[in-house]
């Protein structure tokens, strides 16, 4: 029957943050204390604008 | 035939039916069916079942141990908590009879809601130094671990009763519903991970989408763990509603619209909530739709649909589909990608449905775990 066995899935989370500024997406790995809509940091790649969290999602592992 | 010497067609005299052994070999077979067959299928179908159990009994077992682990490393309260959540385990609900149902939806919110302060109060006594999100994370666990302690003892209750009475025709419902109970125990034990590190589940998908909204806006507590707060759009005013993230909770967001109705009409209301997709349909996928879209035992839509009815009010829901272990686990990446859609939707139901100068009124539906606004 082991080869009829469905194939667990298992999802890694991962943490989107945007610029308010510059509008500029990073996805990272999710660390503890994330949340959708919280203001994490200062944007490195702009300067001016404050990262947050856009999206937190889980994808496949392969 | 000749297997190392042996002649198969002798042995067994297949041209001569008056062999004693030829007829033992067909004709026995048929009188043990006859007589033990529904004992040997309940044997067959026993084994299975008990796998299945083990199983239900294993997740139930880890899902406890973790939430004590849990409560112990993070909350640290002062006593031992594992009594008092072992207490809860076993805790019931006595639904209202039922023989004359006219009036009984407030008897069920009654009961459900003293369920549910006193859940809460429990909790919050483990300890002093508790947060509002953590002891609605905990409160979360408690749940999952106790739905999979009365699904092992609803179970075990079906498979023993069968095995006792030897009776087969009890245990056949039971093998039937087997998959999708194992299904939803998988998923209880898998959300537990996500309850624990605070993360955004797939119900909380109305939430999300109702909380982008609010960003940049004047929040206020309208309801028990539910948020309101105003905006404009193209000339029309929109009232957005959800529950008070990033704690776990579905807010109340009935009591909500009661409220809102008391102050001022919308001219409409849109639901966004997350749907149990069919079989074949794709996770993620959005569909539109009209009445209110909120699950639960149905208190929060009764009420819902009463005051639309009173105040002849047109309720438009936009759900988001996805299945019942992707909408209590960690939110799967096809759903998070849907809600600028599901917004933008939501704009176009406005401006199709309301005038310049009227009301809308957007109520963001779900768990709202790992999700502020």
């Amino acid at each position: 029957m082991r080869l009829f066995k469905k194939k667990e899935e298992v999802l890694d989370p991962y943490t989107v943050e945007r610029c308010n500024s510059c509008n500029k997406l990073t996805k990272r790995k999710f660390k503890e204390g994330d949340y959708v809509f919280k203001v994490t940091d200062k944007c490195i790649s702009c300067g001016n604008g404050n990262l947050m969290v856009d999206k937190i999602f889980g994808e496949v592992v392969k | 035939m000749d297997f190392l010497g042996t002649n198969l067609d002798k042995l067994f005299s297949a041209s001569d039916n008056s062999n004693p052994l030829m007829w033992l070999i067909w004709i026995l077979p048929i009188f043990i069916f006859m007589l033990y067959g529904q004992r040997i299928q309940l044997q067959v179908t026993s084994s299975e079942i008990n796998k299945g159990l083990e199983k239900i009994k294993l997740y139930r077992d880890d899902t406890r141990k973790e939430l004590i682990a849990y409560v112990k490393n993070t909350i640290k309260p002062s006593i031992d908590p594992t009594a008092l959540l072992d207490r809860y385990f076993e805790y019931f609900t006595i639904l209202p009879v039922d023989m004359d149902p006219n009036g009984i939806v407030p008897k069920i919110k009654h009961i459900m809601r003293t369920r549910e302060d006193s859940t809460r109060d429990q909790v919050k006594s483990l300890s002093p130094n508790i947060s509002h999100v953590q002891a609605s994370q905990v409160i979360n666990i408690l749940e999952a671990v106790t739905t999979l302690h009365m699904l092992y003892k609803m179970v075990r209750h079906f498979f023993l009763t069968a095995k006792k009475q030897n009776n087969f025709p009890l245990i056949l419902p039971l093998q039937m519903m087997m998959p999708f109970i194992l299904e939803e125990a998988e998923a209880l034990k898998v959300a537990v991970s996500a309850f624990k590190q605070g993360q955004p589940i797939g119900d909380g998908i109305g939430p999300m989408i109702v909380g982008k909204m609010m960003l940049d806006t004047e929040k206020k507590s309208i309801a028990l763990e539910t948020v309101m707060s105003e905006k404009e759009f193209e000339g029309r005013k929109l009232c957005l509603l959800k529950a008070e993230g990033p704690a776990a909770t579905v807010g109340r967001p009935a009591d909500a619209l009661e409220k809102i109705f008391a102050q001022s009409k919308p001219d409409i209301i849109i639901m966004v909530d997350a749907a149990l997709k069919l079989e074949g349909e794709d996770t993620g996928s959005i569909a539109q739709g009209f009445g209110a879209a909120i699950g639960g035992i149905g208190t929060e839509r009764f009420q819902i649909e009463e005051v639309a009815t009173k105040h002849n009010i047109p309720i438009y829901a936009i759900v988001i589909k996805q299945s019942i272990k992707e909408a209590i686990t960690l939110m799967k990446k096809e759903i998070a990608d849907s809600s600028d859609t599901a917004s933008s939707q939501v704009y176009d139901i406005v401006k199709s449905n309301t005038k310049t100068g009227q009301c809308a009124l957007v109520i963001g539906v779900g768990n709202t775990l790992g999700v502020s606004q």
